[in-house]
This record gives structure tokens, sequence and C-alpha cells, in this order.
């Protein structure tokens, strides 16, 4: 029997130390994260390039519908049509992913902005603050009233109340004249560090072209609120510290536009969109050209019509049944928005019969040869086009915000969108292109064209900026449209079940935010995409 | 029953006048002579008794006077017998009624029902396999109350939902706990396991019955215990086979007046179109007709314009499950050894899918002394060869009706069927498809424990229980090379995007789960007071490790191997670590065999958690009173037999936390890195490092009627679960930089019925009989609260949580309506108009289960059936949203898709003042433009039906041959031959025109939604042969 109380003492003494090894920390101690980083280990050096990219492909790749809507872009006939989009009868899911998607992109602006500032990172913040104005204005251009004061705090303001859409814009204004103090004072240390230059995907690290790159983006939002009669001593005054400030804007050949070491495997979200897939095929049989703009650009005998589109792949075969006429040159070919699918009698709107997004015809890496829209697998993604930015500066001119020879500063708009497309495949080139084809049209007086024949100077300026937005932003081309007065006149899509006389002026807010964030977003009072306008609208 | 008072009387009367003493010897065995050893014979009302030796023989000390003997011993019925002048006394003890049966409960201990206060129920070996299941889960279904064994899919690899009482976590887990031999396994194991060498499945209703297993036993528990040898046994083997055959049993109901197209004409007709895939076209006509473009040769398909009505059922194939099964199982006075082989052999529905599965099992246990000693092992292999492709049912339901889609399987040879010259100008055919997404996977399962036992004395005994899993699974998708004509390129729409180049995946998973339990027991009489003890302590580790690879441009197109691709290859890998220890213990105390009072309590201390909140403590008690026996008059009747009340209460936690969740994270965008240069994205969620466990407290009643001596028997229960502090991920405006946030939030109850009715023979009439037994299965639920501000969760798909109705209802796009319920028509279009609002609908979850189990024997024939309804629950059949797209469906040919007058519409002439009923505005034009490209598909309600079936689950007929047709049993000793049928019919309300509401999407908690993406539903029939040596 003592044997068996030796086992029971065993038994005991090994029972015991189990118990009491139950709750040691150490053992328990596994739960740091192996798969994910976390802020402890995350800097804005880590976040801003993608916060970058995610910006830039926005602006390139996200506003299909309204190259639609705007008259570029039509899908072909190989889709049932996407009747929501096609009638305007837009609902609160139409474009959701806009509101989610930018709030989150500037989410990691935000976070940026906090750890560079945590880290004393004057550029890193700077940059933050531009981006993060950026994103705000869009969505004050996509909805009106947004959340801002109270956005982008996480738990702190679980259901964010929303705010007056001129004083989001006018305290963005604000943010991006703190980053360009905060930009100047980096000059003045001596630059950008280099490490730090190395995540900046967009200027590489100058700080000068930051700084252009705010001034240009404060010009194009004082420009949104150009037609409100209220807001001109602003304007003006903002426009006086711009000028005091002295860097200037971006100009001829100065895109701000990211790129990242793409390669053919990884290509730039706008090639892979709208031009070739990996396999090197194209990438879309949905997007075509539309048949307004086709038609604008045949009416003034424009060259770019060969570089904003593609010739179609398939050549429409003689006596071919259309449902419109397709004015030479046939092998630009758009079709009609809106119009019901209808193959059997019109079999030559399906994709090979239609032009596709202007560019290289084969798949590759950009040279100083590629022209048009989709250049090559490595091309830059554009937040802001040079072409724009001296659109910019051509309607401050003519509207005589800014000094200069207005005629001049038009026609340098309109040769830089021949540069950016690289008519005739060299800078040379196209403003040798430009200057025929100005000449030409100048002898026919053609007042879409010519300054000296355009009956109103600046609505030839913003019919010149509609032609040259084509395919690179059409949300500031819809901008545009909405704060002109609906100018140009675009046709309207021919769905016979379209609602409304007019193109939609804004989008309404998202489902989610009806469900999760009533209260505020119900505050705002009830949303009509035709009625209730974006607050710089006249 | 007045004569046990009497004895208990004498009883009494004898000890208090002395203790004089009588000898009493005998031997226990059961029916055919066996000796029972362990059987116990105790001196009723008295504390004295013994065990029977390994003869079955036992001596017993009792005083002198006449006393009861009661007799008893696990799985056989307790007898009684009062004493007489002989002091020899041999007994038979039968193999016992239902009532007697022990029941294993938390940890693998074995309690006599009337200790029990929570409910339990058990299904033995035969009944859980005599439809031949391949996969355990689904030989339970329709058996017990409580318990919802969901089947959420077709095909090879499906997965089943196993729910037990509802729910307890609106967004966590709600799947029952899995234990397996005593070892809590992953749930997913249990189709790993042989059901032939189940000896039986005790189901843990509750958390109650759970509560020794804390958080993880909130869902209730699956108890597996596999067979062991049986003591003192002959060798025995046994072999198997059977083969089954599987159908599909339907497919949605489809129109069949029109062809393809895909545009109307100025008149509202559809235009006929010989690329589509969509049926928007002509009529049919029996004419013939062109169909896909004209071929770079100049060829043109041509067939009649006829409606083909079985091509889209003939698709299917028929599938075949062949399993074949040997064991032996053989055991002595101190050892017990199993031995089992079974392959399956599965050929899907899905042309060309398949699977092999081959289980090994061995259990062995040795007593030696004081100690014992057992090793359970498993081993499972399944191999699976299938399509990754979820659109092969889309298209072959979007396959317009006149096309020959059988006559298209020869795709790499067919001139027809072949890539450049398949008709459909932009989807493929659906056996090409099949050909070039697929997936080779292997999944290894092995499962060991090793269970040591000491019994040093009468009332102590420890055991400590080492079990061991790893799971090892391997998976290798293709998709292969797509090449197409040059002109195909050109001319064929699916085809514009050119070649298609191969590409490869590879996933590697590796799982172990190290779980030590060690367990001291302890029991001890004190009177008429019996007195068990119980402490444990559990530590588990689990880790997992997960590695994928892909590579995309194949260099050599047939060569699936990830170097062989030109570009960055992806790659990720996932580690998880997860620790638990727990100190558990429960004291129960018996009151003079009638009354049971048990006290549970258990402390988790688990990884997952928050440092600081990580600790947590569970206690739990229950009761169960023999009131037959308190009271025997009520009794004494004919009527009632006995009668038992049991309640039980637990506080319980649900660890609805991953590991790693405590802090926020960034990932790696899309593309990131590039090069040198990494871009991270905050993720969308934001984690919590304060998160608690969800409680659960639960709390049941119940009692168990026995009527006409132990004829019909009747258990009935209630239980009530509040949930509160829910582990949810709580919506968050996208506005705050994230969509969700973690918290701990809302609060719901969940409550239900449950009745369990056995009629032991309902007939006997010579050697037929006929049992029935039914369940019946009452659950709902209410959220009480969600989160501050907020009234309603999305768990996904259309299932919300909405404070003041069941978890979950449907919210889903509907009409505007009146407010008598009528839709509201645009009074110059006829169209009736989409709510922009989304609408609250019925709820998810079924109210009403109620099985039925007969069964009928005549000498060696029995037939068994299982049947089963579900009900009081609704399901949004997007399948028909989806297929209405293409035209195909009965609902997309409503009205000859001519001009009608929208059904119960309304409209209004003063801006929604009044509303006059429309018997005369048609649809401005009813064809494609309304019944595709409108509101209409939109509006989900036009697809929303109730989930309610009865299926026929099972039906067996089997013939045992008698002996003497075995040569007296000599060599075989028994032989049966079965004919089974599974899912043989099924019945649905008319409403329900898609599919089987069984298939609701998910294992997890979003259910009530079918898909294109699942497979049809299937009857099952074969026959099944089985021999015993």
């Amino acid at each position: 029997m003592s044997d068996m109380k030796l086992y029971n003492k065993l038994l005991l003494i090994i029972f015991v130390s189990l118990l009491s090894g139950a709750c040691t920390q150490d053992f328990l101690d596994v739960n740091e994260d192996p798969n994910r980083a976390v802020e402890g280990n995350i800097t804005a050096k880590l976040v801003l390039p993608q916060a970058l990219l995610n910006t830039a492909n926005r602006v390139g790749t996200s506003y299909g519908f309204l190259g639609h809507w705007l008259g570029y872009w039509c899908p072909s006939a190989n889709y049932a049509p996407n009747a929501e989009e096609q009638t305007y009868s837009i609902t609160t899911n139409f474009g959701a992913g806009l509101f989610s998607g930018i709030m989150d992109n500037t989410y990691d602006y935000q976070f940026a902005e906090v750890s560079a500032t945590r880290d004393g990172q004057d550029f890193f913040i700077a940059v933050a603050k531009v981006m993060k104005a950026h994103n705000f204005c869009m969505l004050v251009d996509l909805y009106n009233n947004v959340p801002y004061t109270e956005a982008m705090q996480g738990l702190e303001y679980v259901r964010p109340k929303y705010d007056d859409g001129k004083l989001v814009y006018e305290e963005s204004l604000k943010q991006l004249d703190a980053a360009v103090a905060l930009l100047k004072k980096v000059t003045a240390a001596g630059g950008v560090d280099a490490v730090q230059g190395a995540s900046d995907i967009m200027f590489g690290g100058d700080e000068k072209k930051w700084i252009k790159f705010a001034n240009t983006l404060k010009l194009r939002y004082l420009i949104h609120q150009s037609a409100r009669s209220d807001r001109q001593s602003y304007i003006t005054a903002e426009i006086a510290k711009i000028v005091a400030e002295g860097s200037g804007f971006l100009g001829s050949g100065e895109d701000a536009a990211v790129a990242p070491a793409y390669t053919a495997d990884k290509p730039n979200a706008f090639y892979a969109s709208y031009g070739f897939n990996v396999a090197g095929n194209q990438a879309t049989d949905f997007v075509r050209a539309n048949k307004t703009s086709i038609d604008f650009l045949k009416l003034n005998g424009d060259p770019r019509i060969g570089y904003f589109y593609k010739p179609a792949v398939s050549a429409l075969p003689a006596n071919a049944a259309e449902p419109f006429k397709t004015e030479a040159p046939a092998q630009f070919r758009g079709n009609e928005y809106g119009r019901p699918i209808d193959n059997s009698t019109f079999p030559y709107q399906i994709a090979n019969y239609v032009s596709q997004v202007g560019g290289v015809s084969a798949a590759g890496a950009i040279t100083g040869a590629s022209t048009g829209l989709v250049k090559g697998y490595n091309q830059r993604v554009w937040v802001m086009t040079s072409v724009e930015s001296m659109f910019l500066q051509a309607e401050a001119i003519q509207r005589g915000w800014l000094p200069g020879d207005k005629e001049a500063a038009y026609k340098n708009a309109v040769r830089e969108s021949f540069r950016w497309l690289n008519v005739d495949k060299s800078a040379s080139a196209a403003d040798a292109a430009f200057n025929s084809w100005y000449t030409q049209q100048d002898e026919n007086n053609n007042g879409n064209v010519s300054y000296a024949d355009a009956a109103d100077k600046l609505k030839l300026v913003l019919f010149q900026k509609y032609i040259a937005m084509n395919g690179s932003n059409h949300l500031e081309a819809w901008t545009d449209y909405r704060r002109n007065g609906a100018f140009p006149a675009i046709p309207l899509s021919i769905n016979p079940g379209r609602t409304s006389t007019t193109l939609p002026v804004r989008l309404l807010y998202p489902q989610r935010e009806y469900d999760l964030n009533t209260q505020a977003v119900t505050a705002v009072g009830t949303i009509n995409q035709f009625t209730s306008k974006i607050w710089w609208m006249n | 029953m007045k004569k046990h008072l009497l004895v208990l009387l004498l009883v009494a009367g004898v000890l208090s006048f002395g203790y004089a003493q009588r000898t009493i010897t005998g031997k226990v065995t059961d029916a055919v002579g066996e000796p029972l050893i362990g059987a116990s014979v105790l001196v009723k009302g008295s504390t004295t008794g013994v065990v029977t030796d390994l003869d079955g023989s036992y001596r017993l000390e009792t005083p002198s006077g006449t006393v009861v003997l009661v007799f008893s011993y696990t799985g056989f019925s307790t007898k009684e017998v009062t004493t007489s002048t002989s002091n020899v006394i041999d007994v038979v003890l039968e193999e016992g009624i239902l009532l007697e049966e022990a029941i294993v409960t938390a940890l693998g201990i074995q309690k006599q029902p009337r200790e029990v206060g929570f409910s339990v129920a058990q299904i033995k070996n035969e009944d859980l396999t005599q439809a031949r299941v391949t996969k355990l889960q689904n030989g339970l279904v329709g058996k017990v109350s409580g318990l919802n064994v969901s089947t959420v899919n077709n095909g090879i690899g499906a997965d089943t939902r196993i729910v037990l009482r509802g729910i307890r976590s609106l967004t966590g887990n709600n799947q029952a706990l899995l234990v397996v031999d005593g070892t809590p396994m992953p749930l997913g194991f249990i189709s790993s396991i042989n059901p032939n060498d189940v000896e039986n499945v005790n189901v843990l209703k509750g958390a109650n019955a759970a509560t020794l297993y804390g958080p993880e036993g909130v869902n209730g528990v699956i108890v597996v215990t596999t067979k062991k040898g049986d003591s003192g046994s002959k060798p025995q083997i046994t072999i198997g086979n059977s083969t089954l055959f599987e159908r599909v049993s339907f497919l949605p109901e489809f129109q069949t007046r029109f062809g393809s197209g895909s545009s109307t004409n100025a008149f509202g007709d559809g235009i006929y179109d010989p690329i589509e895939n969509q049926s928007w076209g002509t009529e049919f006509n029996g004419k013939p007709i062109q169909i896909g473009q004209v071929t770079e040769d100049g060829k043109v398909q041509e067939i009649p314009y006829t409606y083909l009505p079985d091509e889209k059922f003939n698709f299917w194939d028929l599938g075949q499950n062949i399993q074949n099964d040997v064991s032996v199982k053989t055991g002595d006075k101190n050892s017990s050894f199993f031995f089992s082989v079974q392959n399956v052999g599965i050929r899907a529905t899905m042309p060309g899918d398949k699977a092999n599965r081959t289980t090994v099992r061995l259990n062995a246990a040795k007593t030696m002394g004081i100690f014992n000693v057992g090793m359970n092992f498993g081993y499972a292999q399944q191999v699976t060869d299938r399509t990754t492709s979820g659109n092969v049912y889309w298209h072959v339901v979007n396959s317009p009706g006149h096309i020959p889609l059988t006559a298209y399987k020869d795709h790499l040879n067919d001139y027809w069927s072949n890539v450049n010259n398949y008709f459909n100008d932009y989807y493929p055919n659906p056996y090409a498809t099949i050909y070039n997404y697929r997936q080779d996977n292997r999944n290894d399962d092995f499962f060991g424990n090793v269970v040591v036992g000491i019994k040093p004395t009468k009332w102590l005994s420890i055991t400590n229980r080492l079990g061991y899993n790893i799971n090892s699974y391997f998976e290798h998708n293709i998709n292969r090379n797509i090449l197409y004509s040059d002109y195909a390129i050109h001319h064929r729409s699916f085809a514009s995007s050119g070649e298609q180049k191969a590409s490869v995946s590879d996933y590697n998973y590796f799982y172990t789960r190290l779980n030590n339990e060690l367990v001291a027991t302890t029991e001890h009489n004190v009177g008429k007071l019996n007195i068990k003890g119980l402490l444990g302590n559990l530590t588990r580790q689990t880790f997992s490790k997960g590695t994928f690879v892909s590579g995309g441009n194949l260099v050599i197109p047939t060569l699936f191997n990830v170097a062989n691709r030109t570009g960055e290859p992806g790659a990720s890998s996932t580690f998880s670590d997860a620790r638990l220890s727990s100190v558990f213990g429960s004291l129960t105390l018996g009151y003079n065999n009638l009354l049971f009072v048990e006290l549970t309590g258990r402390n988790d201390w688990d990884s997952r958690l928050p440092a600081d909140n990580r600790s947590y403590f569970y206690p739990g008690a229950s009761a169960s009173l023999i009131v037959s026996d308190l009271i025997p008059s009520i009794a004494e009747g004919k009527l009632l037999s006995s009668l038992k009340l049991k309640g039980a209460y637990a506080n319980t936690g649900n660890v609805n936390v991953g590991t790693y969740s405590l802090q926020s994270t960034f990932s790696q965008a899309g593309g990131f890195p590039y090069g040198a240069l990494p871009g991270f994205t905050a993720d969308n969620n934001i984690n919590n490092p304060l998160i608690k466990p969800e409680t659960v407290k639960s709390l049941e009643f119940g009692a168990e009627f026995a009527f006409f001596n132990n004829n019909v028997l009747f258990d009935v229960a209630y239980y009530k679960q509040n949930n509160n502090n829910q582990v949810i991920p709580v919506s968050i405006s996208n506005a705050t930089g994230f969509t969700s946030a973690l918290l701990n939030a809302a609060e719901f109850n969940n409550w239900g019925w449950e009745f369990d009715l056995k009629l032991l023979p309902v007939i006997r009439l010579g050697d037929f009989t006929w049992e029935v037994s039914t369940n019946y299965t009452f659950n709902n639920s209410e959220v009480l609260s969600i989160y501050e501000g907020l009234n309603e969760l999305g768990i996904g798909n259309t299932s919300f949580a909405i404070v003041g109705y069941p978890a979950f209802v449907h919210k889903l796009k509907d009409w505007l309506r009146t407010p008598d319920g009528r839709i509201i028509i645009d009074p110059l279009s006829g169209y009736p108009q989409q709510n922009p609002v989304n609408t609250i609908f019925g709820n998810t979850n079924p109210k009403h289960i109620f099985g039925l189990n007969t069964d009928f024997t005549y000498k060696g024939l029995a037939l068994k059936v299982v049947a089963e309804y579900r009900g009081g629950n609704y399901i949004f059949n997007q399948i028909g949203q989806d297929a209405d797209f293409t035209g195909v469906t009965k609902l997309s040919g409503t009205n000859g898709r001519q001009r009608f007058v929208f059904p119960n519409s309304a409209y209004s002439n003063d801006g929604g003042k009044t509303y006059i009923n429309n018997t005369d505005i048609v649809i401005k034009d009813a064809h494609y433009s309304f019944l595709q490209a409108s509101a209409f598909r939109a509006v989900q309600t036009n697809y929303y039906s109730s989930a309610a079936f009865w299926k026929l689950r099972e039906v067996v007929l089997t013939y045992n041959v008698p002996a003497k047709l075995l040569g007296g049993g000599r060599y075989v000793k028994g032989a049966s031959v079965s004919l089974v049928g599974r899912n043989l019919l099924m019945f649905r309300p008319k409403t329900n025109e898609w599919t089987d509401p069984e298939f609701s999407n998910t294992t997890g908690n979003a259910i009530g939604l079918t898909s294109l993406g699942q497979t049809p539903p299937t009857r099952i029939f074969g026959f099944n042969v089985n021999l015993t040596f």
C-alpha cells in the first residue's frame, strides 16, 4: 500500500504543477500578429506611396460613367445596358464605391499626417495635407455637403456630421496654404531628405513641384466657384495669395502623376483598364467611343481624333446597317449612348466595330514615340495633367484673374493637349501639328477653334477644355459642365426610359450612410440628383 | 410502487433493529449467459453494495430479513429482486430500455439519465448509419429535437451547418462543438469520421449540458464515441458494401416558349439572335434556324427551333457513391481492440468531379490492476478532383431552350463544341468551363489520443487524456490555356480579349492541435447522500500555417508549376497560434437516488483575449428530481410509469474573437510592392484592445415522462438564452475612415421548446412491430439592442439583426406599396415602382423543425423511414434573380411577355393621397425592357419565398438473413441486405419555383440565400450488403 501512496503523491504533484502552469502569462503571450502590420510599426513613408497611387487610379479610372454621360465614351453593344446609369435614375447605390473609396484613401493621408507629425517630417505632413484637400474637394464636387470636421476620427465620431460644401472648400484651401508654408520650410532647411523623396512617387521629393501642384489645385477650386458672383472678393484675395507666393502653377510637361516601378505584369491601372491585358490583348470590349466626341472632333477636323481614339478593330462592311450615319473617316466610330441593343438589326455596334480608347497599337513600355491616352504599361497615372493646369491658367487669364496674354494662354493650353497626346510622336511634331491645324481652322473662321473667330472667348476656352479633357479626367469635365450651365451642349442619353431632360448634377449619398449615419445625412435634407446643386453651381 | 415504500420502511426497520447479517451470493449475466463484470449490486435504500467480479459473481453482506437488491449495469435495465429465503440470487439483466441507458455528458462522463438536469440525446450507430451516409452529420438529421443540420450546397465537399438550439452569436460561430472520444476537435473533422466507426453520438443540446467545456460548449456539443472491442467477446469481423447513386432531383421552373435574343422590335416582340445567351427572342416555331455565327470555314449550324425540355437536366451526371468497409473487433477480460478500414469512392453529378476517402481506425484499451490505458487512432485521407468554376450551373441555366446543350460535350474535338465555333458569343461551353478550371486537393486528417487512468482507491480515479490532431491540406488549382483562332478574336465577343494564358496556384495548410486534459474524479456515499467531485485541467495549443503561391502566364501551357511562369509570382502566408488553459470542477450531490444537484465552474485563460481580461470564470448549476420516486403514488396507475423534472442554469462566455484581433492592422495594397517600394494601407476594421467574450446566460427546464410501463416516452424541454456583449464588427460610416469597428455591443434572447415522443411498439402483432418516434423543435429569438444609435446590423447577404425582430430577418428591395399592400404603379407607363428603402421581411432561421422516425419490422425484414419538416423561415432565391437576367425562368415568361395589368396594383391621381385599384392600365412594354432591364429584377421580393419543406430524408428496407440460411452461423454469423434511399421526395410551397431552400449559402450566419453558385439538389438511392463473421 505504500506504493499506492507514492503514486498518489506523484500524481498530486503533477496535477498541482499543471494547474499552476495553467496561468503563466508567458504561455499565453502568443497574440502578436505575425501576419499583418499594426500601427506601431507603420510610418508615413510606408503609407504614402500606396495612398498616392490610389488617388491617381481613382482620377484615371473611376469616372467611366461620367465619360458616358459627357459624350466621351459609350459602352459597346456586347453588354446589357446599365439601366440606372443610362436613364439617369440613379439610386443611393450608384457610385457608392466613390464615397467609400475616397474616404478610405483619405484616412491613409490622415494617418500619414499624424504619423509624420509624430516623427517631425514636414515634407510628409505637407504631402498629406495637399492630398487630403484634393480628396475632400473631390467629395464636395460629387456630393456637396460631406463630413469634414468630424471625419477621419475613427471611433471618436462614429457618426460624423455633414459640413457645408463651401466650408469644406474654404478649409481645404487653408490646408493647401499650410502645406505650402511647410514646403517652403523644407526648402529653407535644405530640401527633402532622400529617403523621404524615394517614397514620393508623384514628384520624387521635389518640394517645389508640390508647391506648384498645391497652387494649381487652389486655382482649380477657385475656378470651380467662378460662376458664383458672391465669391468674387474671396477669389480675388486667394488669387492674390497665390501670386504673392510666387512659385506659380504646373507648366507644360508637368503632370501631377504617379509612377511606381510598373512592369509588364503589373502595369498601371489606366493601361490595364483601357489598353491591354497582361496577355497583350485589348483590355476591354466594354468601353468604346461615343458618337458625340467623335462628331465634335470630326467637325473641327481635329487631328487629335486618332489620339483620343483608336481605329475600330474591324472595318465596317460596305452598306452596313447603322442606326445613324458615321461621318468620314469611318474607321473612327462611336456609339450612341442609351441606344437599346439590337444586334440583329444593327450588328455593327459591338466592340470590334467601334473605336477604343486611343493610344499605342501594341502592348509594351512607354517610349518617346508613344502617343494617345494609353502610352505604355509604365506610363504615369495622373492626379492632374499639365493640360488641365494650362487650361485653368488660360481661363484665369481670360477672366482677368491673372495677368497675361489671353489668346496666347488659350493657344498654349490647346497646344499642351497636342503635346500631352504626343501627336506625331514628338513634342516638336506635336507643336507643328497644332500650328498647322490651328492655322487651317483660323483660315476657315472656325469659332470652335480660332480665338480670333470665337464670338465668346471664354466659351471657346471652355469648349476646347472639354475636348482636351477627354479620357483624362471626366470628373473635372463634369464639374466644368455643371458650373458653366450645361455647356457645351451634349446630347442626352437616348434610352427610352430616361427620366429627365438634364444630366444629373450630383450623386446621391450612399445607402450605407442612410443606414449607418442616418441622422447626420438626413439632416442635409432630401437629395435629388437633378435639382440638389453643388454649392458652387449657380 | 407502494410496495417499494413498504420495503423502504421495512429496511429502515431492519436497520433500526440492529445489524443482523446475512450473506447473499450469486451471478449476474446477460441474456445469453455471458457474465457481466462490474455490475453493481446494491441493497436498496442503503449504501451497502458490491460490484461483480470477473465471473459476474458477487458476495454481499445484507441485513437479515427481507431486503430489495438493485442490480444495475451500464447499458442494461436495472432489476430489483426482493430476497426470499434463498441466499443465492442469480440475475439475468436485459439490454436496457432507452430511459435507463447511460448517457455521455461533458468530458466523457457517463451518467444515468436520472442524474442529468439538462437535455442530452443519444443516437446509436444503427440509427446513424442506416441510410449509409458518408458524413456522420447527415445521419443525425431529423433524429433529435433541437438539432438543425443543413447542407448548404450540393456536390463534392459541400459544407454542412450544425446548429443546436438556434443561435447565440450574431456574427460569430454558432455551430456545435465536436468532441471525439473525449477530446474536443475542430468541427470540420466530423466529415473525416467514418460513420460506421461510431458507437453512438450524444448530443448535449445547450450550454447547460456543456458548462464544463466553458465557452467552447456554449453552442452545444456533439459527443462522438467510437467503437471499442467488446471485452470477453470472440473476434468479430464485419464487411460491408454500399453502392449508392445520386441524381439531380429538380431544377428551377423554366419558360418554354421563347428562344435566344436580347431585344425587342417596334411592336414589343422579341427578336431572334443566333449568338445570344439570353432568351428574349421569338417564340419557338419548330422550323430550322441558325444558331451561332457563320464560322471561319463558312459553315452554319442549323437546328429546329423547338424547346428541348430535358437538356438542362441531362447535363448532370448520375453520381455514384461506393463504400467498402471492413472492421474487426475483439477483446478479453482486460483488453479490447477495434480496427476498421473504409473506402468511399464518389463521382459527383457535376460531370468529371470525383473524390475518394479512406479512413482507418484503431481503438485499443487495456486494464492492468489499478491502471488502465487506452488509445484511439483515426486517420482519414480524402483526395478530390473538381472544377473550381462557380459558373457551371449559371452557364447551364442560361443556355436557351432550343440549344442541344448535351451535344457539346466533346469540346476538344467536336466542330460545333470547340472554343472557336460554340454558338454562344458571350458565355463559354459549360463542358469546356468544367475542363478549364480544375482543382486537385488532398486532405489528411490524423487524430489520436492516449488515455492513461489510475484508480488508486475505490473513491478516486485520475485520468489523463492527451489528444493530438494534425490536418494537412493541399490544393493545386489550374486554369488551362484557352487559345482562340485569329478569326475568333476578331469576330467573337468572348474571344476579343485574346488568348487566356494558363495559370496555377498552390495552397498548403497545416494545422495541429494538442489537447491535454487531466481529470480527477471522486465518489463517496454518506448515508443517503451520494457525492461526486471532479477537478480538471485543460491545456491546449492550436497552431496553423497556410501558404499560397500562384503564377500566371505559364510559359509551357500544360506544365502547371509556379516555376513555369513569367512575371512575379503571387505569394502569401498566414500563421495562427492560440493557447488555452482551463481549470474546471464540478460537484454532484445525489440524495437517495432521486434528487440530484450539480454545480460546475470553469476558469479559462485564453491567449486571444487582451492580457488584462483574458481570465474568465463560468459557473453553472443543474438539478433533477425523480418525482415518481419521491411520490410513488403518482406512478401507481398503469398510465404513468415515471416522471422526472429537470432544470439547469449556466453563465457562459463565447470567445468569438479570432487570433490577433486586438490591434488595428495595415496591409500592403494590391500591386505593392513595386520593386523596392512598399505601400501599406489601413485595413478597414478598427480592432479593439479591450474586447471581452460574449456572455450567454442560459436557462432550461424540462420533464421526462414515461407512460404505459415505459412504452411511451415523452420529453419536453424549454430553454431561454440571453446573449449579451456580442462581439460584433459594428458597421460605421465610411467617413470615419473605416467601415467597421469591433465592439462589445448588441443583446438578444433566444428561446425554444423541444418535444420528443417515442412510441415503442405502437403495434405489436406477432412478429410484426411498428415503432414511431417524433421530435419537434420550436426556436425563436428577438434582438434587444445593437449599438447606441444603431438599430440594425447587416451580417451579410440580405440578413439583418434588427431590434425588435428575430435574428435574422431579410431586408429586401420591394415595390412601393399602398398602406394596404397593393403595388403602386405609374399610371402613365403601368410600370410598378421600386421602393428606394429596403423593407424588413421574414426570418432566416427555421422556427419549426419536426422529425418523424418510424420503424416497421417483420421477422428479418425492417423498414425504417425518416422524414423531416422545417418551416417558419424564408429565403431569398437569388438564383431566380440571376436566371431572370437571361430570360429562361418561368417568371421571365410572365403573360407570354405581352402587355399585362400588373397584379395587385394600384395608382394615385392625387399625389399619393388616395389610391385606385388598377384593373386596366397595362404595362407599357412587358417584354425585355420590363422583365429584364427595369427595376423588376432588382426587386428582390419577386424572388422571396417560404423556405419550408418536407423531406423524406431516409427510407431503408433491410432484410436480415436468418441464421439457418447462413449455415447455423458457424462461419457467417450475420448477413443483411438493404435498399437505401435518401432525400427521395421533397415537398415545398408553390411559391418556391427555384431550388432546395435548405441550400442556404453558408455555414456562417448569413443564411437564407440561394444562388447559381450552388448546384442543383439531388436524390440518393442504392443498396447495402453487410456480412459479419
